[in-house]
């Protein structure tokens, strides 16, 4: 399959696939990346911004509102439709790479 | 968050450019205070690396306007206003050392003008200055040009001391009005002519020290290659100058701040082709989300 991008980081990809439920703000999706990649995938803040900032100059997550809570402020952050399909194409192509290697391994184990 | 690990946060933050640290800072502190412990005081060592980390790179991105190519421009531009502190500074250092007539002091202050103008940003000036300096050392080596055709040496400090970066500036300020610069970098060449000429006015000892100094900024630009890629070709633009030099006195046979030899400009090279590669390559990367 040919790709229309180059892969994504895995940082990236994780956050991106940790808005597919709905708008979460910094804290969370430090918490559902690290849910959804089984504890592999431990974001510091400086990483998560770093990479949201370019997602937004990319059009691939947008601002969806703040708030002010206990004095601080909270921005919550949503994937676009661009977005959507970006980090749908990096599930396939992902999918695709293992399910070449699992195959590969079936066929040496089928020869052992 | 208690106060303590709240200020050397913030003090980590200055790292991020001023108009993205304006929009973001109390957002990021929120999701630092969420992260820490209660009785934490001091920044964690993983999270301060990430926030030096994407503010660095975030710099070198906000610079080159988010893509490789647009780092590799900047880059070049960094390497040519190296080039013009590098002349600036070699002229005020010659003058001090008595070295000079009036024409070259005239040169030195059109060098330090043009890196004045450098700094400011724009196009015109820039232009107009950097291609003032470089006219004003044509016409100076003139005579030696016409006279001694065959001294590559003057040809070569002339093509790539002086033409190379008011070629360059122009070429980059027809693409877009060039950002400024800081002043703080005329210290890269003035440091090894403050260090040498402070300790002793010795053409052996400035051409090591220099040596010295363009090693360990070589090094400085390829550890940052992961985060900025600029600073590698800068320091690759700025090495232009010295290869050629040296290629010079080896073909010429004439010693030029080292004995004549095939191996300095040979190392040089290596180094600046290694660096320009590893810079372009290096912000395909960086750009890469």
């Amino acid at each position: 399959m040919a790709l229309s991008r180059p892969a994504l980081r895995e940082p990236t990809y994780f956050i991106l696939a940790s808005l597919l439920d709905g708008p979460l703000h910094g804290y969370g999706v430090i918490k559902q990346a690290e849910l959804l990649s089984d504890g592999r995938v431990r974001l510091a803040a400086g990483t998560l911004y770093g990479a949201l900032d370019r997602l937004m100059a990319d059009g691939l997550v947008e601002e969806r509102g703040r708030e002010v809570v206990e004095g601080r402020e909270r921005r919550y952050y949503a994937l676009t439709d661009a977005g959507h399909a970006v980090l749908a194409e990096e599930a396939q192509r992902l999918a695709a790479s293992s399910q070449a290697v699992l195959l590969r391994l079936d066929a040496v184990r089928g020869m052992a | 968050m208690n106060s303590d690990l709240e200020r050397r946060y913030r003090w980590l933050l200055r790292i991020y450019p001023d108009a993205y640290r304006a929009d973001h800072e109390d957002e990021i502190m929120s999701t630092l205070a969420e992260v820490s412990r209660e009785d934490q005081r001091w920044p964690s060592g993983r999270e301060a690396r990430a926030l030096l980390a994407a503010g660095i790179r975030l710099r070198a991105l906000t610079a080159g306007g988010g893509s490789p190519t647009g780092l590799v421009v900047d880059g070049l531009h960094l390497g040519s206003v190296l080039l013009v502190a590098g002349n600036a500074v070699g002229a005020v250092f010659a003058a001090y050392a008595g070295n000079s007539d009036r024409w070259h002091v005239a040169l030195g202050l059109a060098w330090v003008f043009a890196f004045a103008t450098l700094v400011r940003g724009g196009w015109i000036l820039p232009v107009a200055a950097a291609a003032a300096a470089a006219a004003l050392a044509v016409w100076l080596s003139y005579d030696a040009l016409v006279a001694q055709p065959a001294q590559w040496f003057a040809w070569a400090q002339v093509a790539a001391g002086a033409l190379l970066p008011a070629v360059l500036i122009a070429v980059l300020a027809h693409r877009r009005p060039l950002p400024g610069r800081s002043p703080l970098l005329l210290l890269v060449p003035a440091v090894p002519y403050a260090l040498a000429m402070g300790i002793v006015v010795s053409p052996f000892f400035l051409t090591s020290t220099l040596f010295a100094v363009l090693v360990v900024v070589s090094g400085i630009a390829l550890l940052a290659l992961p985060l900025d890629p600029r600073p590698a070709i800068a320091v690759a633009v700025f090495l232009v100058p010295t290869i050629s030099l040296l290629i010079a006195g080896a073909a010429q046979n004439v010693a030029l701040w080292v004995e004549p030899s095939w191996t300095w400009p040979s190392v040089w090279a290596l180094i600046c082709v290694t660096l320009a590669t590893s810079g372009v390559r290096a912000s395909r990367r960086v750009a890469r989300i």
